[in-house]
């Protein structure tokens, strides 16, 4: 439960970083996710 | 009668040397002394009144001269140690090259499909990944990275990128001082707890979202007008030319050719460097999750730190430059003032002012304890130190003197059931460790304005902002519904969980983005800097209420099959938490 929480929570917290950068593209707003996913990884492995 | 009295006076002491550093009188801070000392002095004064009370009352010579073993034995040493072997192994990684390594692999991550934007996303959120005792230690290993690439670097960001990121890794940083498990503040409440990591990922959710909310809050805030005024970072030259021809873009090409090879100049790193790193990684990871069997982490550090001096051939000079005072005395004096207060009858007084606040009533109409719990939780960041240990060595003892009675804490009020301090803990620690972001008094966030050149407090708004709105409510969730209610596993809970969650998220950005002062014109004139206060104000009290019913919410929602018994009606409580959560976000634009 806590895996799914992160991983949704640094998907959505990546993409509102990447947007509030001005990446507001589609691509820009997926890589976000993507950096935000790797984060929650990271947040959950540490 | 005398003791009582000094209870009070000894509490008005803490919060005059508390407060007195923040307020400002002509341009200048009414008293210009660093907050340790005057806390060191406060609790000397505190204890000579407690000696005139016990004087006064008859009582013994030997009851005076015990007070000094007494209020000495409140400075815990196990978080000070623990903070002192993190320093020390940032030490041996920044002298081996550790930390250039890491700037090298992050660099080398632009050209994954991770791409610009997630790149810059994973460097806002790093410093809570690999937490340190202190974020100005992430801070500063990061920083050179976002200059290289900055508009007075190679220019891969513009200005207004490097303000949002600049302010996301500064509360991103001071935050991750809480969840650490080398010396974080978050260790201490789970010392009181009686359980090693308890508060970690409910901290660690808060901080993810809490960083995005204010990377978001700055950039809808930071108009035009301010960039070209405010901001004294200078410009840059653009990139995208390719509209105006062929020869252009070549140009453009050749320039990004010349930026990479400087970028890679730039970030370089020794073999060494990157094995020190390793070493690091394998001793955390250890650490956290128990490989080497019941070692200490102090002693894994310490292990890893003399592994990585002997590989990379370190002075212990080298090593013992990484260690920062200013945390380590923040902590020592805090729990010197947390000493003195507990001699002198001062947190007895602020749990009796904590029980009035929730009782207290205008025409019928009161905070409650769900008012009270939830103004307090945000008290920190309210009054933000340059180090959230400071208050959160002196306040951790009265927030679990509002849960049950204890064996050592006999005294409790029995406010607040077990879960139910455990949600507090959580909630109040992740703001306390966040607080030194938004602190004018040199906090982290003081580095990024030096950054950007901007007015001090600046960047501060938005911090605050994601630590009130998403960092506390966020940690209180995450600890009731994920942590404390997830054996069994019931679907209720995960509904509600997300439920809130997205809430929180629609809400925040629906509301953020319809007080949006840049909507408002695309020139800024004095009435529109009065628009822009205003819309400020609408956005903290919203988000203060939002976020004090959110943390009510988490802790009165019944559930009898997870411990959680139905003590009222939930819909005033909801009321009050909305009402101090408000109170909050006032106070937090005020102070």
């Amino acid at each position: 439960m806590t895996w799914i929480a992160f991983l949704i929570g640094g998907a959505l917290s990546g993409a509102v970083i990447a947007y509030a950068m001005d990446f507001r593209t589609r691509k820009g707003l997926l890589q976000g996710a993507l950096g935000g996913i790797i984060a929650a990884i990271l947040y959950m492995i540490t | 009668m005398a003791h009582e009295i000094v209870g009070i006076l000894s509490l008005l002491v803490f919060v005059f040397t508390v407060l007195g550093p923040l307020i400002m009188v002509g341009g200048r801070r009414l008293i210009p002394l660093p907050l340790q000392s005057l806390l060191v002095v406060g609790a000397l004064v505190n204890i000579v009144m407690t000696v005139v009370a016990i004087w006064l009352d008859g009582g013994s010579l030997s009851e005076m001269l015990s007070l000094g073993s007494a209020v000495g034995s409140n400075v815990i040493l196990l978080p000070i140690m623990a903070m002192a072997g993190g320093f020390l192994v940032a030490g041996a990684l920044e002298g081996s090259g550790g930390f250039a390594a890491l700037r090298v692999v992050i660099n080398k991550m632009r050209g994954t499909p991770l791409g610009m934007a997630g790149t810059l996303v994973f460097i806002a959120q790093f410093s809570t990944i690999f937490a340190m005792p202190c974020g100005r230690i992430a801070a500063a290993a990061l920083l050179p990275v976002i200059i290289t690439l900055g508009p007075e670097g190679v220019r891969l960001i513009n200005k207004k990128q490097m303000v949002v990121l600049v302010t996301a890794l500064a509360v991103n940083a001071a935050a991750s001082c809480g969840p650490s498990q080398i010396g974080g503040i978050g260790q201490i409440g789970e010392g009181f707890l009686q359980q090693l990591g308890f508060l970690t990922s409910s901290q660690e959710f808060g901080i993810m979202i809490g960083t995005a909310f204010t990377a978001l809050f700055i950039s809808l805030f930071v108009t035009r007008f301010d960039l070209d005024e405010k901001i004294r970072l200078t410009e840059g030259r653009q990139l995208a030319v390719s509209s105006v021809g062929a020869a252009a873009s070549t140009d453009t090409a050749l320039a990004e050719k010349h930026d990479e090879e400087v970028i890679a100049r730039k970030f370089k790193a020794p073999l060494v460097g990157y094995i020190s790193l390793i070493i690091f990684l394998v001793a955390l990871v250890g650490a956290v999750f128990g490989l080497f069997g019941k070692t200490p982490i102090t002693t894994t550090l310490l292990v890893a730190t003399v592994v990585i001096m002997l590989i990379a051939r370190l002075s212990i000079r080298q090593v013992i430059s990484g260690i920062i005072l200013h945390p380590i005395t923040a902590l020592v004096a805090g729990f010197l003032m947390a000493g003195s207060l507990a001699v002198s009858g001062g947190f007895k007084s602020l749990s009796q002012v904590l029980v009035w606040l929730s009782e207290f009533k205008v025409a019928g109409v009161g905070l409650g304890v769900a008012g009270m719990i939830a103004l307090f939780v945000q008290l920190e960041t309210i009054m933000p130190m340059p180090c959230g240990r400071i208050l959160a060595a002196a306040l951790l003892p009265i927030v679990v003197a509002m849960g049950p009675a204890t064996g050592w804490m006999p005294n409790a009020s029995g406010l607040l059931t077990y879960n139910q301090l455990a949600i507090v803990l959580a909630a109040f620690i992740v703001n306390a460790a966040a607080s030194c972001g938004p602190s004018p008094i040199g906090g982290i966030g003081t580095i990024s304005e030096g950054m950007v050149r901007s007015d001090i407090g600046y960047l501060r708004n938005a911090q605050s902002y994601g630590i009130m709105a998403a960092m506390t409510p966020l940690a209180a969730l995450v600890m009731r519904f994920l942590v404390l209610t997830h054996n069994p596993f019931r679907l209720e809970n995960l509904l509600i969980f997300f439920g809130l969650l997205f809430g929180l998220f629609v809400f925040n950005l629906g509301m953020i983005k319809l007080v949006n002062p840049a909507t408002f014109k695309k020139r800024r004139t004095p009435t529109q800097e009065k628009e822009k206060s205003l819309a400020t104000w609408v956005a903290f009290l919203l988000g203060g209420v939002f976020s004090g019913m959110v943390i009510t919410f988490t802790l009165f929602w019944p559930d009898q099959a997870s411990g959680f018994a139905s003590s009222g009606p939930l819909l005033v409580y909801l009321l009050q938490g909305a009402v101090g959560g408000a109170i909050a976000g006032a106070l937090l634009l005020l102070t």
